[in-house]
Parts: structure tokens; C-alpha cells; sequence
């Protein structure tokens, strides 16, 4: 995983960077392209975590539009019934003989009905929290009062005595008849649109189209910079290991922040590997350059022995004798040598030596008794 | 000239003082840093070959030494140790030259040899003083173009004295520098081979170079 570009490889092409318009969201997109590549490990998180938010937060809005227009269709229905039902008694029926005396009420409506006269009370609303009221007859011809759809409703539907929803030109409405029991024939109308209910929607819809900009934007920059931030030490030790086989020194650590998760525990444990590594490595240096000069005084002798006799002829005894010297130092150049091998045996293949526990303390005592003598 | 060698690893003490001495010098061997500084106590050396790496003393120890006492005596290190911060730190510490194992016997003794003569001021390897000619490496003497043969303590000894040219050098400097230990001392031999030096030098020319200074010594001059 290559958390930002990180150390270019050969073949790949360089940051092909959005550089055109340094409009906003062409910046974040260059900011995003600079810190994660395709396939990058934080970008799919930083998704992940992204879609659950949206997810959650679309969903909870859709239940609260749904609850809250169920809400409020029963206030609208609730108010259509009691629109319908505190009119109902403002209606009386007068006879012909009681209409001289009743009409003294100025404030009354009457409308003729059925030989007789219909008083609407001077307390009858026509509107009441916007359900308009009519009065029907039987046969469905509006006698009074107001009906938003009254044209679309003539001649069709029957006065049914409940609330039942009609629809007219795209708008909805909630439709209440009812018999005015009192008298016989008559009916009373209540029609309400669901103004509220849609407007109520509208404007929830608003102010989220307002809100959910901000909310995903700052989930966005939240998710980035915490997967950014979380995933970093990947991104460190990929960059020291490259640095390392790349052949530069052992002495490179990863920067470790405060804390303990995952990945700061990852980049102790990468650090402690590289402190031994380079401890190891530092041996291993000592141990060849120890070596080799171990081995360069016994070679001194040699070629300075074979210098100094071949300078002249010499007898026989003189080369016997230079022979013997340059054999007794090439024994211990091979006795070194033979050592050197056993010692990086033993470092590298533990297991085909069998330990024993041996009393250090005990040994070096016996050597010193034996340098005494 | 007279040679200080230290060298601990025994063979080859033995083969380089045997090189030394075949190629004229006097050597002086021992085996740590300890005796060294005992041998530099006792006696003024031309040159000192010294290991780095000994017993008792190091090499480093035995340079301080030199360079606290105020000798002038040039050093060469001797060495393994081949890395080239160990050369620089062998020279900045005043080492003349440094040279690493294994190596050429020839190379060393010319190293030396190049050693004493920057020391004494002369550059090249033959030393010329009016009409006398000497091939230090060579080992040539020539005098208005005649060749002169010389015995290696003759050579030695008018090396000496030309390196040392102007200067007043005693009887006992003479024998300390061109005998070593091995030479009991006590008769006259430095006047004796004075005057082998001045038959086969002046003997036939009209300038005499070599000199007597009454009571001081002798002089090339």
C-alpha cells in the first residue's frame, strides 16, 4: 500500500497532479491525489467511514420526513375534523312560519332549503385553520360556503362520510363529509390541502440541501485527515525499508508519536528489528576487519621472508630455513581461517551446534592456575 | 645511520632488522613500546621503525614519548591497520610515514632513507658537496668523477658526516650513530675508520673536506 506517493520507482510516471483551475474543489481533488494513490488503504477507509455517515445521516432524514409527515397528516386530518364537526351545530333549519322572526338576527345566513330556510349561524366559519367548510345536499350540489376543488368535484364523487384523500392538478387535499344529522338531507363539506404537510417537507428538504453540503464536507476533511494521521507510520516504515535496501545506512529510525495503537506498536517493533539488524551488521564489519588483520601480519612475514631470500642465491640450509618460517605462518593463516569459518558457522547455523552450559568463572580460574606454572 | 626498530611479531623483527642491516644501517630491535622508549632513553637514533599494535606500549604511546622529549628523530609506522582514518590519525599524531603490512622490504628501506634525508633538509638521493658525489640508494661514491669504493661503515660514516655537512659531530655521535648496541665500544674505531674515510676521500685530492675540530670532533666541510 503506498499511502502518498511516496519514493518514486522507476516506471512509474510522476504526480500527473490536476493543475488547471485552482478552483476549490479542484484543490481538494489535488490534495486527496497528492496523499493517497489508487488501491490506497486510507482512501478506502476514509470511504468506508465517508458512506456510513451518508448512510446513516440520509437515512435518519428520510425516517424523520416520513414520521414527521405522518405527524402531520393527523394534525391536518384532526383539524378537518374539527373544522367539520364545530361547524355542524351552527346549522339549524328554520320554517317558513319562524323565518319572519328569526331574520331580526342580522348576523345569520339564510338560504332557502328543502320550503323552508336554512340559518347559518353568525359563529359558522367558512375557514377554519385551512379547511374550507360547504354545505351539500343530498344530491351534491353545494349550497353554500367554499370548496377549493369544488369544480373538480361537481357532478363526480358522491358524499362519502369520512375523510378520504382526493388529488387535484398535483396538489392533494383531504376531503371530510358529513350528515348534519339534524337535518335531513343536508351535508357539510370540509376540504383542506396538505399545504402544511408539503410545506412542512419543503422545508426540511431546504435546510438539509444547506446542512448536508457543510456535514459531508466536514465528514470528508474529518475521515481524510484521520486515516491520513492513523495510517502514517505505514507509510514511514515503507519509506525506511525502501531507504535501507536502497543501501543507505542502518542508522535510519522510524518516528514514533506518543500513543500505543497498532501501527505506533508496528513501528517499535520495526525500529527494535533495525537497532539489531544494524548491531548485527556492525559485528559482522568488526569481525572482518578483526579478521583481516589478523591475517595481515603472518602475510607480512611471508612476503617479506620470500623477498629478502629470493634478493640472492642463498645455500640450501637458508631456504630450508625460510621455508620453514613461511610454513609455520601459513599454518596460523590457516588456523585463522579455519576459525573465522567455524565463528560465522556458529553465528549463522545455531542449530547444528549442540550447546552446552559451561561455568565461565570456573574456567578462567583453572587458566589462571595453569599461567601460573 | 642508526635504526630503532619495535616490532612484536618475532619473525619478522628478525627478517626486516636482517634487510635493515644489509642495506647499511645500524638497527637497534626490540620487541614492545616499553623497551623502545628505554632504547630512545639511552641513545639518539637517525630514524625509528615502529609497529603500532605492541605489547607494554603502542606505537602511539612511543610517538608521544618521542615528541615530548624533543627529539627530532623521524618516525614510520609500521602497521596493519590500514584503514585511512588510522593513516591520517598516524600522521596528524607526527608520524613521517606510514606504511601498512604487507610490504615491499625495499620500499621500506627507501622509505626510510627518504625519511632521514627530508630530515636533515637534503631532497634527493645523491648528495653532492663540491666535487664529491653520493648515491645514497645506489651506495656510489664519486669524487671530480673517480669512482671511490667505500666499505659499508666507511659509506655509512661519510654518509653521516655529509647529511650532518657544517656541523661539528663528536666521536661518541659518530659510534652512536653508525654502531649499534652489538658494538662494545671503548677503542678508538671512529678515529681508525676517520682515517680509512680520509685516504680513500682526500687522500688524493689537494681539498681536504673531512676535518678535525681539536677537542669537538670531526666535520665535512
Amino acid at each position: 500500500m503506498s499511502f502518498g506517493k511516496g519514493p518514486q520507482r522507476p516506471g512509474e510516471p510522476c504526480n500527473e497532479g490536476n493543475k488547471k483551475s485552482a478552483a476549490p474543489s479542484n484543490k481538494v481533488f489535488e490534495w486527496v491525489n497528492k496523499k493517497y494513490s489508487r488501491g490506497s488503504l486510507g482512501l478506502k477507509m476514509a470511504s468506508v467511514f465517508l458512506l456510513s455517515q451518508m448512510t446513516i445521516i440520509i437515512a435518519t432524514l428520510i425516517l424523520f420526513m416520513l414520521v414527521s409527515s405522518s405527524v402531520m397528516k393527523k394534525t391536518i386530518r384532526s383539524f378537518l375534523l374539527s373544522a367539520v364537526d364545530s361547524n355542524t351545530n351552527k346549522l339549524e333549519y328554520v320554517a317558513e312560519s319562524e323565518y319572519e322572526e328569526e331574520k331580526s338576527h342580522e348576523e345569520d345566513i339564510f338560504i332557502e332549503y328543502n320550503r323552508g330556510y336554512l340559518k347559518i349561524d353568525e359563529d359558522y366559519l367558512d375557514v377554519i385553520n385551512e379547511v374550507e367548510i360547504a354545505i351539500y345536499s343530498e344530491e351534491g350540489k353545494m349550497l353554500y360556503g367554499r370548496n377549493p376543488i369544488a369544480k373538480a368535484m361537481e357532478g363526480g364523487d358522491v358524499l362519502q362520510s369520512r375523510i378520504y384523500p382526493y388529488e387535484y392538478h398535483g396538489m392533494d387535499y383531504y376531503v371530510y363529509d358529513r350528515r348534519i344529522n339534524s337535518i335531513p338531507g343536508l351535508w357539510i363539506r370540509g376540504v383542506v390541502p396538505l399545504t402544511m404537510e408539503r410545506d412542512q417537507i419543503s422545508d426540511i428538504l431546504r435546510l438539509m440541501a444547506v446542512f448536508f453540503p457543510m456535514i459531508a464536507l466536514i465528514s470528508v476533511l474529518i475521515s481524510l485527515l484521520a486515516t491520513y494521521n492513523w495510517l502514517r507510520p505505514i507509510q514511514r516504515i515503507e519509506e525506511a525499508a525502501v531507504r535501507i535496501s536502497g543501501g543507505e545506512d542502518l542508522k535510519e529510525r522510524i518516528r514514533t508519536g506518543k500513543g500505543d495503537d497498532e501501527l505506533i506498536r508496528l513501528s517499535r517493533a520495526f525500529n527494535d528489528m533495525l537497532d539489531r539488524l544494524e548491531a548485527s551488521f556492525e559485528s559482522e564489519k568488526r569481525f572482518t576487519s578483526d579478521a583481516s588483520h589478523e591475517l595481515r601480519t603472518p602475510m607480512a612475514v611471508i612476503m617479506a621472508q620470500l623477498e629478502l631470500t629470493l634478493e640472492e642465491d642463498r645455500d640450501i640450509e637458508e631456504y630450508k630455513g625460510a621455508l620453514r618460517m613461511i610454513e609455520r605462518h601459513g599454518k596460523r593463516m590457516n588456523k585463522l581461517i579455519n576459525d573465522m569459518l567455524s565463528y560465522t558457522r556458529l553465528n549463522t547455523r545455531k542449530e547444528d551446534y549442540p550447546m552446552d552450559g559451561i561455568d565461565l568463572s570456573e574456567l578462567v580460574r583453572s587458566l589462571c592456575e595453569d599461567m601460573k606454572l | 645511520m642508526r635504526i630503532l626498530f619495535a616490532e612484536d611479531e618475532a619473525d619478522l623483527n628478525t627478517i626486516v632488522t636482517k634487510k635493515l642491516t644489509q642495506s647499511g644501517f645500524s638497527v637497534d630491535s626490540c620487541f614492545d613500546g616499553k623497551e623502545a622508549m628505554e632504547y630512545l632513553d639511552m641513545m639518539d637514533y637517525d630514524a625509528v621503525v615502529l609497529d603500532i599494535m605492541m605489547p607494554r606500549a603502542d606505537g602511539y604511546q612511543v610517538l608521544k614519548f618521542i615528541k615530548d622529549s624533543g627529539k627530532n628523530v623521524p618516525v614510520l609506522f609500521l602497521t596493519a591497520k590500514d584503514a585511512v582514518s588510522e593513516r591520517v590519525r598516524g600522521l596528524d599524531s607526527g608520524a613521517h610515514d606510514y606504511l601498512v603490512k604487507p610490504f615491499s622490504l625495499e620500499e621500506l628501506v627507501a622509505r626510510v632513507r627518504a625519511m632521514i634525508r627530508t630530515n636533515h633538509g637534503a631532497s634527493a638521493s645523491v648528495l653532492e658537496y663540491k666535487d664529491l658525489l653520493v648515491d645514497l640508494s645506489a651506495h656510489t661514491v664519486n669524487r671530480a668523477g673517480r669512482f671511490i669504493a667505500l666499505s659499508a661503515k666507511e659509506f655509512q660514516l661519510l654518509e653521516y658526516l655529509l647529511l650532518n655537512k657544517g656541523k661539528v659531530l663528536s666521536k661518541e655521535q659518530i659510534e652512536n650513530h653508525i654502531w649499534n648496541f652489538d658494538y662494545e665500544g671503548g677503542t678508538n674505531v671512529v678515529e681508525v675508520y676517520i682515517s680509512y674515510l680520509r685516504k680513500k676521500i682526500d687522500g688524493d685530492f689537494d681539498e681536504k673536506l673531512i676535518c678535525t675540530v681539536r677537542g669537538a670532533g670531526y666535520v665535512i666541510r
